[in-house]
């Protein structure tokens, strides 16, 4: 049921701010929003792994929304001399309520990723869309793993599949690992091209648990394990990784170590500016680079092992 | 995978209770982020300190997909609800406001273990002892 509330902006000494949160709660807000200026907003950090770095600006006057449910407005003079016994002071407007519940999907499209006739449409599950007989839909909703098709080093590296196992399918399409899988949306669209035995593996709990998720969703049987690279053994005609250049690069033995002798590895998470020298290194591992997609700032690049 | 942040989002939510409401649909829905699987998750790691309000800091990225870290409500705020007082002295020294006992401090001692550095429960302990004392707040036992 939709109701009305009331907008509470407030601002005071930072040291307070603690103290005029728990003040807002106890009123009846059921949460207070903080309008810290965040100085990290674009910047690359590993997804999901718990030791996010959140930057403070220290700036001595902190500032806050809170929302408090209309019926409770006879309460808006007390909380305002408690705010201000603090330092603090408020002020408040009336909200009205949207459903957020449904909301923040708005905007979610599915994204397709197509070559030589083959697709891959990654929609959410809500999203209903006309397909063709050789379409392959996989179904991701975003949440708390990453990869749900629409970021660019995930269509590239979607691409470099499907040109993989349209150039060489009969080799190829035994077996496929997918190193840092997120979501799992590559190991998935790698067993729904029909590729025998696919492999995905991520350090990340969360990420292990929401790939599981989804396998189960599509309807696919996927090995997902948290075995670090370094731990994997054995060798795959098709590799792909999609995590970040500095850990490329770190990895890169174990990465190329499990790529067969005339397998393939496609590299993805890159900055264009980084692409180079993953190169160089990969190159002295024994892949050549085939081709390079590249997306914005995004580059994904594909090798191929010798066959001796 | 590692990505790019587009959004961060700094809320203090009651332990336990997140819900689509404002602020954290709107916060999080102007994202796109996923708000329900949000408050189940935030919810089930919280539990545990129903009473408490949390901060958490959510990281938005570019596909929508999200973090968040929770932290300990702030030593200050955990005193005053164990010595079920206010708010804490304008004179430490000489104006005594209220008592909590060696376990509570203990108590809060572990909670906040997490999120200061101290190299052990000991330390730990004497770091909130020092805040209680700075509120004007006797350590007792």
């Amino acid at each position: 049921m939709r109701h009305d509330w009331i907008e509470i902006r407030a601002k005071g000494p930072s040291e307070k701010k603690d103290e005029a949160a728990l003040k807002l709660v106890e009123a009846g807000c059921p949460g207070v929003l903080e309008e810290d200026a965040s100085p990290i907003l674009g910047k690359l950090i590993p997804h999901s792994l718990g030791h996010e770095v959140v930057e403070e600006t220290p700036s001595p006057v902190a500032s806050c929304r809170a929302y408090l449910d209309a019926k409770y407005s006879p309460k808006l003079d007390k909380l305002e001399k408690d705010l201000f016994k603090i330092g603090w002071e408020m002020s408040s407007s009336p909200y009205k309520e949207e459903d957020w519940s449904l909301k923040w999907k708005r905007g979610l499209r599915p994204i397709g990723v197509s070559y030589g006739g083959s697709s891959v449409i990654v929609k959410p599950t809500w999203k209903k869309v006309k397909t063709a007989k050789r379409d392959v839909i996989v179904e991701i909703d975003p949440g708390m793993a990453f990869g749900t098709g629409g970021h660019p080093t995930t269509k590239m590296c979607l691409k470099a599949i499907l040109k993989i196992l349209k150039e060489n399918g009969r080799t190829a399409s035994i077996g496929l690992l997918d190193i840092g899988t997120g979501t799992g949306v590559l190991a998935i669209a790698a067993k729904k091209l029909k590729v025998k035995k696919v492999t995905a593996v991520d350090i990340d709990p969360v990420a292990i648990n929401v790939a599981r998720a989804n396998a189960r969703l599509n309807g696919v049987k996927i090995s997902i394990s948290a075995t670090p690279v370094e731990r994997l053994k054995g060798s795959y005609p098709a590799v792909a990784s999609n995590i970040l250049a500095n850990e490329l690069t770190r990895l890169s033995v174990h990465i190329a170590a499990r790529v067969a002798r005339n397998g393939f590895l496609i590299l993805s998470g890159i900055l264009k500016g980084e692409a180079e020298g993953l190169k160089k290194t990969y190159a002295s591992l024994g892949l050549r680079h085939l081709n390079t997609y590249s997306s914005g700032e995004w580059a994904a690049l594909v090798f191929k092992k010798a066959q001796k | 995978m590692a990505k790019k942040i587009t959004g961060q989002i700094k809320l203090q939510i009651p332990a336990g209770k997140a819900n689509p409401s404002p602020p954290v649909g709107p916060a999080l829905g102007q994202h796109g982020v996923n708000i329900m699987e949000f408050c189940k998750t935030f919810n089930a790691r919280t539990q545990s300190q129903e009473g408490m309000v949390i901060p958490v800091v959510i990281t938005v990225y570019a596909d929508r997909s999200f973090s968040f870290v929770t932290k300990t409500p702030p030593a200050s705020v955990l005193l005053l609800k164990a010595a079920k007082v206010e708010k804490g002295s304008k004179e430490p020294n000489k104006e005594k406001v209220g008592k909590v006992t060696k376990k509570q401090v203990e108590e809060i001692a572990k909670l906040k273990m997490p999120d200061i550095t101290a190299g052990s429960l000991e330390a730990a302990v004497k770091t909130i002892e020092g805040t209680a004392r700075s509120m004007g707040i006797t350590v007792e036992g």
